[in-house]
């Protein structure tokens, strides 16, 4: 997420008294904590933590609440809750960034709130299937992540329509400048799945929800370069079963969806 | 110009980030040709960020753990092990039989060279930044904001100036003055003798590049995506030049070039009097990373280990090792020391 939109909100719960030593901005890995300089960038007395230092190291995570599930008979079928979540913060303001991913469809709030908090979870997709759908969802209902995710702030100023989740073809990034704020992941996610999926439309890509074996390559270069080729067949469908296990709303027509210009 | 070199007596000791206090980042002789193996290979027991240093016949690394270790360059063996209270993400420096470094447990330590503790200073907040040593008088950054001159012998802080935002960038000290970006965007100049500040200027966002210092210009990169000369006399920007992201790479000086890296990918050379571009070329995804340079060549840390012509940017040889942050090789003799994210230490010859 960009680092204007964190400091912003920070700067928001700074207005209602919160003391910066009670705020804590964390994501997964350190490294890249550290590559987008946020430990220069933030106000000072903020803590800033990484939950884990790189790819393959241990990290911050309770070894009592945790996720089982197999899918493709990998030896570790548990994926921790990060220690952070479950010991020291109260409510978690998710802030995810507006992208396709070439295996869940989209990372958005779900995504971002589960794979951001659990560990060892790039054992659901092994090209080209993907187990982004049920997992993420279930990761999300998981107390007290659950509990404690209250609000959800899409960074929205750039939009990745192909080559998510690490592309920098700037071709493939738009930059739509909105921010989504939402209560329910399900319905922020909704409308982002359907914003990407828009731009896909209008840039002649093929559908998210497309499952044709002829688009699959395992070429990572023609993944970056060509966006009709995935690596994946993406499960989109992850945020309609996060509402199935009542998560949120799914159905767009049901959705409270007022837009503010500024 | 304001050229300090390292210990003379000495040329193949590496005391602090990019060797000295001129961010040289080395300009030894080195043959341009690819490492064909590793003499040792030396495991840290966790990521490292920092950069290794050298002195006497010692490479000093330090993991993000907070282990420093005192390697013995021949045999690629510990010496000794000196545990830091939090974790450390600060390049050490050397001087006179100590090492000293910056902790996230917001101490700076001075460690002697038999692995036992000299003298530990507190301030409010990490300490990321690389401590410099000028006349006796060690100066770092804080994340508290502060920026500390401390008596390297004892550890007694002599003056303590606050600045307007969290300090990550290691301080670039010349005779009288310190340069130093600034969380809040600015550079920053300081009387070293009293913390006063003498300039500031603004970029348009936080700082937490590494200034160097050469022919009155500071040069140093913002995260505005620009990097930076200012007048060190006045803080007036001489020129700047804009790269595709953010510029978290310290500097390095050669002839009269100024090399950096930007998270755009790539490593830009411009002139140092004019900022024109004399060459820029993708080296990774993202680059944070300084560069560090030898007879001609450039080496950076990019997700592997690169080496370019310094006069036309060509990549001449790369190695799948190192994958980097922040830390740089040291180069010593026909040796390239680098530390790896995954902790590994390597010697390459």
């Amino acid at each position: 997420m960009h680092r204007r939109v964190v400091r912003e909100i920070i700067s928001s719960v700074q207005s209602l008294g919160v003391p910066a030593r009670n705020i804590v901005v964390y994501d997964r890995y350190s490294y890249e904590i550290d590559v987008a300089s946020y430990q220069a960038l933030l106000p000072a007395g903020i803590r800033i933590v990484g939950i884990q230092e790189a790819f393959a190291s241990g990290g911050g995570y309770e070894s009592n609440v945790y996720c089982d599930a197999t899918f493709f008979g990998e030896w570790e079928t548990r994926s921790y809750m990060a220690s952070i979540v479950v010991q020291e913060v109260n409510k978690i303001i998710n802030v995810p960034t507006m992208k396709d991913h070439s295996a869940s469809g989209v990372t958005g709030a779900l995504k971002n709130l589960a794979y951001g908090t659990f560990n060892n979870v790039a054992r659901t997709h092994r090209a080209p299937y993907s187990f982004t759908n049920p997992l993420i969802g279930m990761m999300c209902t998981v107390e007290p992540l659950r509990s404690k995710s209250v609000l959800h702030i899409m960074d929205g100023m750039r939009q990745v329509w192909h080559g998510g989740p690490l592309t920098q073809v700037q071709d493939f990034i738009d930059q739509p400048g909105i921010l989504l704020a939402a209560t329910d992941p399900v319905a922020m996610d909704t409308i982002e799945l359907e914003a990407i999926e828009k731009t896909r439309r209008e840039r002649g890509a093929p559908s998210l929800w497309q499952h044709d074996a002829n688009s699959i390559t395992l070429n990572t270069e023609e993944f970056h370069r060509d966006a009709s080729k995935n690596l994946f067949y993406r499960q989109p469908g992850h945020i309609a079963a996060a509402a199935h296990l009542g998560l949120g709303i799914a159905d767009l027509k049901q959705i409270d969806h007022r837009v503010l210009s500024v | 110009m304001m050229r300090q070199t390292g210990n003379s007596k000495a040329v193949e000791d590496w005391p602090t980030l990019l060797k000295d206090n001129a961010r040289s980042g080395g300009q030894t002789p080195q043959p341009a040709r690819s490492p064909e193996r590793a003499v040792w290979q030396f495991r840290a027991g966790g990521s490292v960020r920092s950069a290794p240093v050298l002195k006497d016949g010692d490479l000093y690394v330090i993991s993000v753990a907070g282990a420093l270790h005192a390697i013995d360059v021949v045999t690629g063996t510990a010496k000794w092990k000196f545990q830091a209270g939090g974790q450390v993400h600060s390049t050490p420096s050397l001087f006179a039989d100590q090492i000293l470094f910056g902790s996230d447990d917001g101490k700076v330590y001075a460690v002697n060279h038999d692995g036992t503790k000299r003298w530990e200073v507190p301030t409010g907040a990490e300490v990321w930044a690389s401590p410099v040593i000028r006349d006796g008088v060690v100066f770092f950054g804080s994340a508290d904001t502060k920026v500390y001159a401390v008596e390297a012998s004892s550890g007694e802080i002599r003056w303590a100036h606050e600045l307007g935002g969290r300090i990550y960038s290691t301080i670039c000290a010349t005779e009288r003055q310190l340069y130093l970006g600034c969380g809040d965007g600015k550079v920053c100049c300081l009387d070293s003798s009293s913390g006063r500040v003498l300039w500031s200027t603004a970029t348009g966002n936080g700082i937490d590049s590494s200034p160097a210092v050469v022919d009155d210009l500071v040069l140093i990169g913002s995260e505005d995506f620009f990097f930076y000369a200012i007048s060190a006399t006045t803080g007036e920007v001489r020129w700047k030049y804009e790269t595709g992201l953010g510029i978290a790479s310290s500097p390095a000086i050669w002839n009269d070039l100024t090399l950096f890296g930007s998270k755009d990918g790539f490593l830009y050379a411009l002139e140092t009097q004019t900022g024109k571009l004399r060459w820029k070329t993708r080296v990774g995804e993202v680059v944070t990373a300084p560069p560090m340079i030898g007879d001609g060549v450039v080496c950076i840390q990019a997700g592997g280990t690169f080496a370019l012509d310094t006069s036309n940017g060509k990549i001449l040889w790369r190695a799948g090792l190192a994958g980097a942050i922040q830390s740089v090789p040291v180069l010593a003799g026909e040796t390239i020391y680098l530390a790896s994210l995954s902790g590994e230490i390597y010697a390459l010859r």
